[in-house]
């Protein structure tokens, strides 16, 4: 036996912390739940791309909400808007560029001219012509190409009258490709010589018709008269006639012989 | 920088610990290369010197393990970001240091205390001789006492002195593996260091001979 030291130290007294140590059988335990965590850990392993996709579809609600909502006010207001405004337009006797310019602007006035084969007689009755914010073709400043473009599409709105289910895009395009093939079957017709088909044609539909603003002016105002004699209907009129359908002579009797009043009480038979 | 070049002239100095670095360095690599076999001898290599670090600044059995077995998972999961500047077990030690600081932070106002029991040898006997006469059951009332007199005089330092001591007196790091661990500079450890030892002796008069 070894004799005490005499003195002992603060490092000393922390040697027994040194000395404090776990049994065995504790780390038999620790490298079981080592290992557990360990395959977790391995099996749980998540890529980069996980997180990513977790954060964009966390933080895509709202944006998505705010699309939505925001679509279903422009369409809400499209909806709501787009009546009065051709209500307005018909009251300015004008319609707007941006509604129908596309189709025949789409079209190039060649072609345009092309489709307008000498066979094909403009009936006599109102032809519902397109306003277009084209320069007057009478204007002198107007180039010869937009001084066609109004006769094209006189010619465009008479044959959309003429099938009015028929939407105007579908119009544009069978009128074009029935044009090409009418033009293409002519022996004379050449794409080459534009000149001699302009002068071939452009006197026609202008003198036929009427101003174009003043036939659609009278469309518009006839379509509104019709709905006015609709809306003029009287409604106490309108109770009446339904009243009457309803309760016929025959069942007036029937409902009449349902009835039971006896005493103080009133039956009705089903 | 400094302080990993403070501990490479560490382990010129030392040969016993530049051999352990090489081989730490070798199973790292082969455990890079997808052996993960090569990572369990690193564990069972560095467990018990982790679990005391951990152990000594917890003063918790159970969550040392856990804490222990989560430095462990880390190091796992990052050894591939491992690029060998530092040697492995002042990397593995930062992982459990920071860990654990992290949960002693969380868990400032839990204070829970399970001491493991104190294995009796060598010196410790001859201390244990110098400061008390029992024998039989007073001896061992008297080193649990002890044992925790040592622990609440650690727990009344701060986290970072704690941590020092920790890594000096009990685990035997260098100051320049401790502020490598600790990510300070030598002159802090040092520094922290006279301060713990300053507090732990006045917290443990009663029990110091002179």
């Amino acid at each position: 036996m070894s004799q005490p030291p005499d003195k002992v130290t603060l490092e000393d007294l922390l040697r027994f912390k040194r000395a404090e140590r776990p049994s065995a059988e504790f780390w038999t335990q620790f490298d079981r739940e080592l290992q557990a965590k360990q395959l977790a850990a391995l099996v749980g392993k998540k890529r980069w791309w996980h997180s990513t996709a977790r954060t964009i579809t966390r933080f895509s609600y709202l944006p998505l909400g705010a699309a939505a909502a925001l679509a279903f006010a422009l369409v809400a207001a499209h909806q709501y808007l787009s009546p009065a405004a051709e209500i307005a337009d018909s009251n300015n006797l004008h319609t707007p560029a941006g509604k129908i310019a596309p189709t025949p602007v789409a079209l190039p006035a060649e072609v345009a001219v092309l489709s307008q084969p000498p066979a094909v007689t403009l009936p006599e009755k109102a032809i519902s012509a397109i306003a277009v914010p084209v320069p007057s073709p009478s204007h002198p400043a107007a180039p010869m190409a937009a001084r066609e473009i109004p006769t094209a599409i006189t010619w465009l709105a008479d044959t959309l009258d003429a099938t009015d289910a028929t939407p105007l895009s579908e119009h544009s395009m069978s009128v074009s490709f029935a044009d090409a093939r009418i033009t293409s079957d002519r022996p004379d017709s050449n794409l080459g010589s534009m000149g001699e088909l302009k002068s071939h044609h452009t006197a026609d539909p202008l003198t036929q018709v009427s101003s174009p603003t003043e036939m659609r002016h009278a469309r518009l105002l006839a379509a509104l008269t019709d709905m006015r004699s609709v809306n003029t209907v009287d409604p106490v009129t309108l109770m009446h006639q339904r009243l009457a359908t309803r309760m016929g002579d025959d069942g007036l009797a029937d409902d009449a012989g349902r009835l039971d009043a006896s005493g103080n009480s009133v039956s009705f038979k089903f | 920088m400094e302080a990993s070049k403070a501990i490479t002239k560490a382990f010129v100095a030392n040969p016993e610990r530049q051999q352990e670095a090489d081989a730490d360095r070798a199973l790292v690599q082969q455990v890079q290369a997808g052996d993960v076999a090569a990572f369990n001898r690193l564990i069972v290599k560095y467990r018990e010197r982790l679990y005391s670090v951990i152990y000594n600044m917890t003063g918790n059995r159970e969550d040392t393990a856990d804490l222990a077995q989560d430095t462990f998972i880390k190091a796992f999961q990052s050894i591939n970001r491992f690029q060998g500047h530092a040697t492995f077990f002042t990397w593995l030690y930062r992982i459990a240091v920071n860990s654990t600081v992290t949960h002693l932070r969380k868990n400032r106002l839990r204070t829970f205390f399970s001491l493991e029991k104190v294995v009796e040898e060598g010196k410790n006997s001859e201390i244990l001789a110098a400061l008390t006469d029992k024998s039989g059951a007073e001896r061992d009332t008297f080193v649990k006492e002890l044992q925790e007199k040592l622990n609440d005089a650690l727990q009344k330092l701060s986290i970072n002195h704690r941590t020092v001591i920790t890594l000096f007196e009990i685990d035997e790091l260098s100051h320049a593996e401790i502020a490598e661990v600790m990510d300070c500079s030598v002159g802090t450890v040092r520094s922290r260091l006279h301060y713990a030892k300053q507090l732990l002796q006045a917290e443990l008069q009663p029990y110091l001979r002179k």
